[in-house]
């Protein structure tokens, strides 16, 4: 893990550029440098976004810059002015950023999307103008946000109003809450099989994102958070 | 099990220590563990493992194998096979496995068909490993990699 101030200098910016790139203030950002204060997970995430870097890869909390030796504290050099040349030596040579490949997850990931939106690889050429393999991760991030949002137009209109929510499946818990919905209306009985594979049996008394209350046949009433839960049948009547 | 549900199971094993606790005893941030815990793709490395392989006094090897398998992994295969007429199979952590259809999945669970027309609601974080009917388990567990 790296000081975010070492990463920021490492890709060239400056905390104005990573303010605009990241969202988070130009204040925030050298709060966060300088140690006084831990990054919270929002901005971790804009932040690591914008420096094409993981999150982990972001000490939480700098370690305090050191400070320059004070200009009485250095070693006396004599100060020799260097010749003037001409203006092109005033320039400062141009900084040449390479970005590296594109990630192997990253490449798993806009093969996955492909697959979804039932496309192949040559639509990578169409889409990004080059092929795959040739990617830089930029490049690559590009083309992953093209993906995601022609997902998100194929999408039901309904789904999009709500654009705090991923566009596949596994972002939404409807599905499950609305079949429990459906055991409770016809007063079926749960069958629970436990992580230790023991069963608890009994209607539902209500249900939530993250457990299960039900009534047992002796009118005993056990709450089961989800995490026990391995797998369940509604058996109606 | 995804790496990050596996860490959940392995908390709630432990009685639920917050990420602070774990945090003080393994020197991994707290916003680290909780973001292993709970993004879909793989997070942490290898250092990381090892200091919380200790800390669940585990072999590291566990959380190694487990590491490459994100809860997209499952999303996908879930996502190939929904609705269609494949046959699937789900190793459960419970030691079971169970064939079906899949007929829908969500952020917590998916709905499998089996043969005898009964059908489980099952809970994606019991699910070990899968596979199209025939073919091989996927992802191979850590002793088929070493």
């Amino acid at each position: 893990m790296y000081n975010l101030r070492d990463i920021r200098k490492r890709k060239g910016l400056s905390v104005g550029q990573l303010a605009g790139r990241s969202g988070v203030s130009a204040q925030r950002i050298k709060e966060y440098e300088l140690g006084g204060k831990e990054i919270p997970f929002d901005d971790l995430e804009r932040l690591a976004k914008a420096l094409y870097v993981e999150e982990w890869e972001i000490k939480l909390k700098s370690d305090p810059p050191v400070a320059p030796p004070r200009s009485q504290d250095r070693p006396n050099k004599p100060r020799v002015k260097a010749p003037r040349k001409g203006k092109q030596s005033k320039r400062r040579p141009k900084q040449v950023r390479v970005i590296p490949p594109l990630k192997d997850t990253q490449r798993l990931q806009i093969q996955r999307l492909l697959a979804y939106l039932s496309l192949d690889e040559t639509a990578v050429l169409e889409l990004a103008k080059k092929p795959l393999d040739e990617l830089n991760q930029k490049e690559a991030s590009g083309l992953l946000n093209t993906l995601q949002r022609e997902i998100a137009q194929r999408e039901p209109q309904e789904r999009k109003q709500n654009m705090r929510r991923a566009y596949l499946p596994e972002g939404v818990d409807r599905f499950e809450l609305k079949y429990l919905q459906e055991c409770v209306e016809s007063n079926a009985t749960l069958r629970v099989t436990l992580f230790d594979d023991s069963t608890q049996i009994g209607s539902i008394v209500g249900f939530g994102p993250y457990i299960l209350t039900l009534r047992d046949q002796e009118g005993q009433e056990v709450t089961i958070n989800k995490l026990a839960i391995a797998y369940y049948y509604c058996e109606k009547e | 099990m995804s790496s990050s549900d596996y860490l959940r199971y392995l908390r709630a094993l432990k009685r639920g220590p917050d990420f602070r606790t774990i945090s003080e005893a393994t020197g991994v941030p707290a916003g680290i563990l909780r973001q292993m815990e709970q993004r879909y793709r793989p997070l942490g490395n290898e250092e990381i493992l090892r200091k919380l392989a200790i800390y669940y006094d585990l072999p590291a090897e566990e959380l190694f194998w487990r590491h490459a398998w994100s809860r997209r992994d499952l999303t996908f295969f879930l996502q190939e096979v929904s609705g269609q007429d494949v046959l699937a199979d789900f190793e459960l952590a419970t030691g079971s496995t169970l064939s079906g259809r899949v007929q829908w999945f969500d952020l917590g669970s998916f709905s499998l068909l089996q043969e005898d027309g009964r059908e489980a609601i099952v809970q994606r974080h019991v699910v070990e490993r899968w596979r199209r009917a025939g073919q091989p388990f996927s992802p191979p567990a850590g002793e088929e990699t070493a």
